[in-house]
């Protein structure tokens, strides 16, 4: 009985095995992922006027820039990341690439892939890691106007927006030049700008170096608030808006920046914002300075102390080969933290031993100088450093405001005009 | 009776079956559309992709990437493809250091016979953990990965020396990995391998009879490193390290000999090939830009 059972199973299975499949119909994975990547590139070749591109490398900061796109797999580049850049155009190669997401790679050299670059001393940042951006770049959503895309190895991101008629080989330049025209609010005399937009008031403080903005409220307690900007020709656009209740920044285009009379204006989509430089901050950041301070980070400035809107007001860009100081906490094995200043293109360094208080309301103070290591310039020039010393070891000590995730602006107690910035 | 009734069964299931074979047979033709994709990556060819094409691929079956590929590298260092305008430079000098001299010494069919397959070219160094760089790397005995290329000028001797040290150093990894080093070797230099050779500086290194910190790092580096420096940085500068250390002279000796050895094994005059790659340089860092690119 068992055995027929099984025998009437088996004739079961030969009938059924003739059954036949029905054929594939459709479009098979490849040959849609293939049309998906020449829609792509298409769509990137298609535009009259290239592409603006804002990069967000995942190390902070934002940077514009102009793509042309040929069918040709060349790509032409300008980059608001210095004047030279942002002037001349460079021309590499790119590709469409089928991986897990289909990919832009920017794949031979260009502007772009400077911030990308692990030598520190091409694009600055920590070695082996740069400024952590990205060259390779995963198409995550796509408009017709619009691509969004992020980096494969980082996480940066990269925002394309079709550029339009006008916006050709000297947009870029312009942006740069309006950036460097921005700068202006950071030589207003004291460091706090009040920025007061539909009845709300802020403090107000943009990063022209790194390409950061900021806002503090103190209605109901502190509040900061920072992110990344990439530069337009007529403004900046946020990379994360600005949202607080009814007011939502997320351009300012049109400042119209009286450097006389220290006031500015400017336009947040149809709604004009005051900007009017003050003695006194609205609010103090009191978790600040210990936030800078806890974070294993070399801090970095290039300019010094800036006083009364003048920057490097004490002139360490004087000394032969300047090129930056840095504040380093917890420097030396025994808690002391260190200033060092290095010239002679970074052959040589003074670093100021000294210890860093952190009082609960939220001043930063700098204390306990014990001596200095490393060679000094000689001459006139240690008595800059001297006086640099001076300014940083004030006893009333610094305000700390962040400009974005490793980025600290100190601005003296006693004097609202004195301020330094650091990245 | 009962027992042919059920034999039966069995053949009437065979008779089904190969019945049920015969009628699935498919009778559809094969797809003639070509496989998407098949050949790896395609795009518009340039000027310098026919460069390569013609001195590269077609004589010596040897790819050289210079676009960007993910999964060539290191995939979770911070890396940089290169600076097309560096390609030509950096390949005109391995052609002039490495295949020429190969093919002047050994005849052309050695480097067919010991094959590399492909060069892959990065714009930047790869940087370690443990702070030191990675300036080229050698993989599976057929694949030379250079660093740095983004960084390379032919105006500098010691830019094309260092370059070419690698490139030197990286193929007679290849040949060891296809007929090994002699066994002599062992024993010459063993107690001085380390994986911390970065701590050893080159001129501790040579006190301790070997060529350069890196030849720390292991009996076969040691072997590739004599090998390329005694090719590149050429026989006066050996010479010159053997003299400046008289207490392992005799090691650095026993080395060179081993080297030549293992070289006419190969038939190749070791002596012959080091006059070439220095002729090699010369010819690379007098020239002018201009014919360079033939």
């Amino acid at each position: 009985m068992k055995r027929k059972t099984i025998y009437l199973f088996l004739i079961g299975l030969a009938l059924a095995s003739c059954s036949k499949k029905e054929a594939f119909e459709g479009v098979r994975v490849d040959e849609r992922l293939y049309a998906q990547l020449a829609a792509y590139e298409a769509q990137l070749v298609g535009a009259d006027h290239g592409w603006l591109g804002y990069l967000y490398p995942a190390g902070g900061g934002g940077y514009t820039f102009r793509f042309v796109f040929t069918a040709e797999n060349r790509v032409t580049m300008y980059a608001a990341m210095n004047a030279d850049y942002a002037s001349s155009a460079k021309e590499s190669s790119y590709r469409l690439r089928a991986t897990q997401v289909p990919s832009l790679y920017f794949d031979t050299y260009s502007y772009l892939h400077e911030l990308a670059d692990p030598d520190p001393a091409i694009g600055g940042g920590p070695a082996g890691v740069g400024q952590q951006s990205d060259f390779e770049f995963a198409i995550l959503s796509a408009t017709t106007d619009t691509l969004r895309l992020k980096g494969n190895l980082n996480d940066s991101e990269l925002v394309l927006v079709r550029a339009k008629e006008g916006q050709g080989d000297d947009y870029i330049r312009h942006a740069y030049a309006y950036n460097r025209q921005l700068d202006q609010l950071n030589r207003f005399p004291h460091y706090h700008n009040r920025f007061s937009i539909a009845g709300q008031h802020y403090n107000f403080t943009i990063n022209t170096d790194m390409n950061t903005v900021s806002f503090y409220s103190g209605t109901d307690g502190f509040r900061g608030f920072h992110s990344a900007y990439a530069v337009k020709d007529n403004g900046i656009v946020l990379r994360t808006p600005f949202v607080d209740g009814d007011v939502v920044i997320s351009e300012l285009t049109d400042f119209e920046i009286d450097a006389e009379a220290h006031v500015a204006t400017v336009n947040s989509a149809g709604t004009t914002a005051t900007i009017v430089n003050e003695p006194d901050p609205l609010v103090v950041d009191k978790q600040a300075g210990r936030q800078m301070y806890i974070r294993p980070y070399n801090y970095t400035t290039n300019q010094g102390f800036t006083v009364n809107g003048q920057k490097d007001a004490l002139g360490l860009g004087s000394i032969p080969g300047f090129i930056g100081a840095q504040y380093v906490p917890r420097r030396y094995v025994d808690g002391y933290d260190g200033f060092t200043i290095y010239f002679d293109q970074g052959a040589a360094a003074y670093t100021a031993v000294l210890n860093t208080r952190i009082e609960d309301d939220g001043r930063m103070i700098f204390h306990n100088y014990i001596g200095g290591q490393g060679l000094r310039p000689g001459g006139d020039h240690d008595a800059t450093i001297g006086r640099t010393l001076g300014l940083l070891l004030e006893p009333q000590g610094y305000y700390v405001y962040q400009t974005g995730s490793t980025y600290f602006d100190l601005v003296s107690v006693a004097d609202a005009r004195v301020w330094i910035r650091f990245y | 009776m009962k027992h042919t009734k059920y034999s039966l069964i069995p053949i009437l299931i065979g008779a089904l079956l190969s019945g049920a074979s015969f009628s699935c047979s498919d009778k559809e033709p094969l797809p003639s559309d070509p496989i998407l994709g098949l050949g790896g990556d395609d795009w518009v060819w340039s000027e310098l992709d026919e460069y390569l094409y013609q001195h590269f691929t077609l004589p010596l079956n040897i790819e050289v990437k210079y676009k960007w590929d993910p999964y060539e590298v290191n995939f979770n260092r911070n890396l940089v493809p290169p600076d097309e305008s560096q390609v030509i430079p950096v390949m005109e000098t391995v052609k002039s250091v490495w295949i020429e001299p190969y093919n002047t010494v050994a005849g052309e069919h050695f480097l067919r016979e010991y094959q590399l397959l492909k060069y892959v070219l990065v714009g930047s160094a790869e940087y370690q953990n443990n702070g030191t760089i990675i300036l080229g790397t050698a993989e599976g005995g057929n694949q030379i990965t250079l660093f740095v290329v983004n960084s390379f000028t032919t105006e500098d001797s010691n830019e094309v020396i260092r370059m070419m040290h690698t490139i030197h150093h990286e193929f007679a990894h290849l040949l060891h990995q296809k007929i090994d080093y002699p066994q002599e070797w062992r024993g010459l230099s063993t107690e001085w391998y380390t994986a911390t050779w970065f701590n050893t500086t080159d001129a501790q290194a040579n006190a301790q009879g070997l060529i350069t910190a890196y030849a720390k790092a292991a009996e076969r580096e040691d072997f590739v490193e004599t090998i390329a420096y005694l090719l590149v940085e050429g026989q006066d500068a050996f010479d010159a390290v053997v003299a400046a250390n008289p207490s392992v002279a005799q090691i650095f000796r026993a080395k060179e000999t081993l080297v030549v050895d293992y070289f006419s094994k190969l038939g190749v005059d070791f002596r012959a090939l080091q006059k070439a790659v220095k002729a090699g340089i010369d010819k690379i860092t007098s020239a002018d830009e201009t014919h360079m690119y033939h």
